[in-house]
């Protein structure tokens, strides 16, 4: 009956291959900055509105430099390059020195197009550098509806601008398409760059620790297994990857080969004493329901927390990987269970006896010098306070990248050379319409002070686009960038826009008149100067005078609240996982006592994880604000597998001591190996192309070892010193 | 090849080349001759001798005689730039002669007195040179008020009315375009000189503008009848919108 059910689920499970490898077929991953933050947010409804007044505010700068752009040779080839990008399919419109040679000149009147392009501010640092050694042509893109669009816009001007270097000009690309992609083809090479040492690592320790090429082959089946069914569930539910979630494969393959383990090792170790391999494994999964339950449960708790994140990424984090953890409980417990059955896998042929008894000896060391270890872990959690004092939080998108990618060279090379890619955008409320000249004054001084900002290079609003057409309509003479006489004339030189100038007035001020905008252009670095940017922009339009009202948005204000959360982030997140977990494992092991021994030697991975974070420099991000709840959920399983046989051998009756030593003879070599495979799950994200992840994995994979080592010694060294185990609790 | 807006300029010139017969002598003639054959070379080999008699005989006539070899040599240099599928450096190249000799003849009428005629060929000069947007930001006004002065000084002046007419009927609504104002300016041109060839392309335009495309008919068959070399001009016209 037992393996009638057993096999039936199995089958089950294995029937779902197709369709789930199907739905994983279809998965897409999209990586825009904004699927990171919380959708949902004031900061988000705020742009959410802007971008609805002012329009779609995707772009792509081709920054063109290499050769003299005022060259009627060199203009001819730039034309010949945005004629390319016109013809994109989801190019709007592109602007630059060599669309105005040809629309307002006429492909003629070179001196007469220098002079337009440099006698006024207008284009500098926008258009053209300041030393006019660099040229920018701004793509102003529709709507892009799905990843797919954004890549293939990307390879199309990725083609256009390799003609233009042909043609000798340095071509950098940059903007937020730019960066999606860049980013997808990262992830892309991701499972390439870490999955096979993760592969050949675990299956290496399978063999080491099972001895059965079989039985490894089917806890790799489980977590493989484990792996197509939560992606496919992630395309059920319809949600996409991006590039935090990007780490999900390996990670939750890792995890998912821990509890393939614990079933494998205790079913080979059944199979000696009861040699029917179906009652070897129902006695397998009786005896491992409680424990795998418990830690699995623990683990998903740890990444449940992660739900009061702020960035909407690591709430998907979160929640896929609690979703892979059950399916992965699941698939152990069913096709894992009939896999080693049908396998017909051996028991283990000779013992480990020598690695248990290293074991035992570290849990004899703890338990006969407590005061010892304990003191060590102390002065471990005083340099973990201190870190935590000395941890810096930042969401710059660029630290996805790694340092010497092309785009965050060009990304340098265009803020230092041609504009600010930090935009913050001012959106300034003016009451009966920005036309009424009695605002210009005023607008004006604030576009003034602004400017006056460190690094920030261009202001650029609908006064600018003003000056500029009021100059046009007065013979195209440099005297007259300057604004019209009043707002009546204003508006009847606006009433003989063109088309495209109308376009690129729509996208400064509302249809109305009753708002616009500011943007404002920095080069910045680091996360701190974005919140200074945006606290000195807030403090000068705070002096506007009523009616004037403004706001600041735009995808760094979003980015900066994000950055403000982080920590909060963190501590909620662990905190939440603290308690659910503690909760989850008092509950489980139906003890206080035992319940309060195991706290202390979880805490310490995480004061691990500070430390290692403030002597490393790393900075806590989207990324690294994960580790210390997926630590501890991961983490406290040693801790369980440990309590859980410690207490059932102390209500046999044997001393604490005796009790430890002969617990972790049994579950010291499980747990050690478990521990191990999830490290190097873990350390193989260090070769990650994107740091942040790539920190993931380092500081993940150190906490779980200290989490281990913690297990080993301090949690036994407890045991020794506590109270109610010397008062004999379990009689 | 697409019609530039600017083309209106070009076809302005094949078409007023009636109103230069006036000039007599025998360099008239044979000035007549290359405004009527559109030979570039003739009219190129004809403006040093204009000039050498202008400043020779330094009167007004001498003066305005070269101004409009000038104006006829530029037109002709702005036909090939506007149709002839040169490369774009050869094309700048043409931009580049156009407006020397429009600037030389220019600067020559600004020694000139006040007359209908000379701004005339001022506001014609001036539209040989507008060939991009910029060029018209910053030579439209000018153009203009030349037009309005030289209505202003003689309001018989057949080819002041029809430069009159080429905003009016050229251009977008809200840039002043109106093809009731300009039929009006035209008729004033044809009421002057009923054969003027251009005034009577102009409009046809401005009929066919209006929905009147028989009027328009006639118009045009009368001009080919006048000048046969024009066939094809009136219909290219119709998709011009400055």
């Amino acid at each position: 009956m037992f393996y009638k059910s057993l096999k039936a689920a199995a089958f089950f499970m294995l029937l779902l291959i197709l369709p789930s490898a199907y739905l994983v077929s279809q998965l897409s991953v999209d990586n825009r900055q904004e699927k990171l933050v919380n959708q949902s947010g004031p900061a988000a409804q705020i742009y959410r509105q802007f971008k609805q007044d002012f329009g779609h505010d995707e772009f792509v700068i081709v920054a063109l430099s290499g050769r003299d752009i005022f060259d009627e040779d060199t203009l001819d080839d730039a034309l010949e390059l945005v004629e390319q990008l016109e013809a994109i399919e989801w190019v709007a419109s592109v602007n630059g020195v060599p669309v105005i040679y040809r629309d307002l000149f006429g492909e003629e009147d070179v001196e007469a197009l220098q002079e337009e392009m440099t006698s006024t501010p207008f284009y500098r640092n926008l258009l053209i550098s300041d030393d006019e050694s660099v040229a920018g042509l701004m793509l102003l893109l529709t709507e892009l509806s799905s990843v797919e669009e954004r890549e293939q816009l990307v390879n199309a001007v990725e083609q256009a601008a390799a003609e233009a270097e042909k043609l000798g000009f340095r071509v950098d690309l940059v903007g937020q398409p730019i960066f999606s992609v860049a980013i997808t083809r990262l992830t892309s090479g991701e499972v390439g760059r870490t999955f096979p040492i993760a592969g050949v690592a675990a299956l290496f320790i399978l063999l080491l620790l099972l001895r059965s090429f079989l039985a490894a082959l089917a806890v790799l089946i489980c977590g493989g297994l484990t792996l197509l069914y939560t992606m496919a569930v992630i395309q059920l539910i319809g949600w996409e990857m991006n590039l935090i979630t990007s780490s999900l494969p390996l990670v939750l393959f890792v995890l998912a080969i821990a509890n393939g383990i614990h079933v494998a090792s205790r079913f080979q170790r059944t199979l000696h004493d009861t040699p029917d391999p179906i009652a070897a494994m129902h006695t397998t999964l009786f005896e491992l329901r409680r424990s795998c339950a418990l830690s699995s449960i623990t683990t998903v708790l740890g990444f449940l927390s992660l739900m009061v994140a702020h960035l909407d990424a690591i709430f998907q984090m979160g929640v896929y990987m609690s979703l892979g953890i059950l399916l992965s409980l699941l698939t152990n417990f069913t096709v894992g269970a009939w896999l080693l059955i049908a396998l017909r896998v051996k028991p283990i042929v000779g013992g480990r006896h020598q690695f248990s008894d290293m074991l035992q000896h570290r849990v004899a060391f703890a338990m006969h010098y407590p005061k010892m270890v304990v003191g060590v872990f102390a002065m471990v959690a005083v340099l973990g306070i201190v870190g935590v004092f000395n941890i810096s939080a930042s969401g710059n998108e660029l630290q996805f990248l790694p340092r010497n990618h092309e785009l965050t060279e060009s990304h340098a090379f265009v803020s230092e050379r041609l504009t600010g890619l930090t935009a913050v955008e001012v959106v300034v409320d003016t009451p009966g319409g920005w036309l009424e000249d009695r605002y210009w004054p005023e607008l004006e001084q604030l576009t003034e002070d602004i400017a006056k900002i460190q690094d920030v290079k261009r202001v650029y609003g609908p006064l600018s686009l003003l000056k500029k057409i009021n100059q046009w309509h007065n013979g195209a003479e440099t005297q007259y960038y300057r604004l019209p006489e009043s707002g009546a004339v204003a508006e009847g030189i606006l009433g003989l826009l063109d088309d495209a100038n109308s376009d690129q007035l729509a996208a400064y001020a509302t249809k109305d008149g009753q708002q616009i905008r500011i943007s404002v252009l920095a080069n910045l670095q680091g996360d701190a100067a974005i919140t200074a940017l945006i606290e000195k922009i807030q403090n000068i339009t705070d002096t506007l005078e009523s009616p004037l009202r403004a706001h600041s948005t735009g995808i760094s204000v979003q980015m900066r609240e994000v950055n403000d959360g982080l920590l909060t982030t963190q501590l909620a997140s662990y905190s939440l996982a603290f308690v659910l977990i503690f909760t989850a494992i008092g509950v489980g092991l139906q003890s206080r006592h035992l319940l309060w021994m195991s706290i202390l030697p979880n805490v310490m991975p995480m004061l691990i994880i500070f430390v290692l974070m403030w002597l490393l420099d790393i900075t806590l991000n989207a990324a690294t604000v994960m580790v210390s709840s997926i630590s501890l959920g991961i983490a406290v399983d040693n801790t369980v597998h440990f309590l859980t046989r410690f207490r059932k051998q102390r209500i046999q009756g044997e001393s604490p001591s005796v009790a430890a030593v002969s617990t972790i003879a049994q579950v010291g070599p499980s747990i050690t190996i478990t521990t191990v495979t999830a490290c190097i799950g873990f350390y193989a994200l260090v070769p990650s192309a994107f740091e942040p992840i790539s920190n993931l994995g380092l500081l993940a994979g150190s906490a779980i070892l200290a989490a281990l080592i913690s297990n080993l010694l301090f949690l036994p060294a407890i045991i020794a010193l506590s109270p109610e185990e010397r008062r004999d609790a379990y009689q | 090849m697409p019609i530039s807006r600017y083309t209106l300029v070009f076809v302005s010139i094949f078409l007023a080349s009636t109103a230069l017969f006036t000039r007599a002598d025998n360099l008239q003639e044979q000035f007549a001759e290359a405004q009527y054959t559109f030979d570039q070379t003739l009219a190129k080999d004809l403006l040093p001798q204009y000039e050498q008699l202008a400043q020779s005989a330094d009167t007004e006539s001498a003066w305005l005689d070269y101004a409009a070899a000038a104006l006829l040599v530029a037109e002709l240099i702005r036909g090939d730039y506007e149709y002839s599928s040169v490369a774009k450096k050869e094309k700048r190249e043409l931009g580049r002669k156009i407006d020397r000799v429009a600037n030389i003849a220019l600067k020559a009428l600004t020694t000139l007195p006040d007359s209908s005629e000379r701004y005339r060929l001022e506001a014609d000069l001036l539209g040989t040179m507008i060939r991009s947007r910029f060029k018209g930001m910053k030579y439209q006004e000018r153009l203009e008020q030349a037009i309005a002065k030289a209505l202003e000084l003689d309001d018989k002046n057949a080819d002041a009315w029809v430069s009159n007419a080429k905003r009016p009927l050229f251009a977008a609504e809200k840039h002043g375009g109106e093809p009731a104002l300009a039929l009006e300016y035209l008729n004033r041109a044809l009421e002057i000189h009923p054969e003027h060839v251009q005034a009577l392309i102009f409009r046809g335009v401005a009929h066919t503008k209006l929905g009147e495309s028989a009027l328009a008919e006639e118009d045009w068959a009368l001009a080919e009848k006048l000048n046969p070399n024009i066939a094809g001009v009136p219909e290219q016209l119709l998709d011009i919108e400055v």
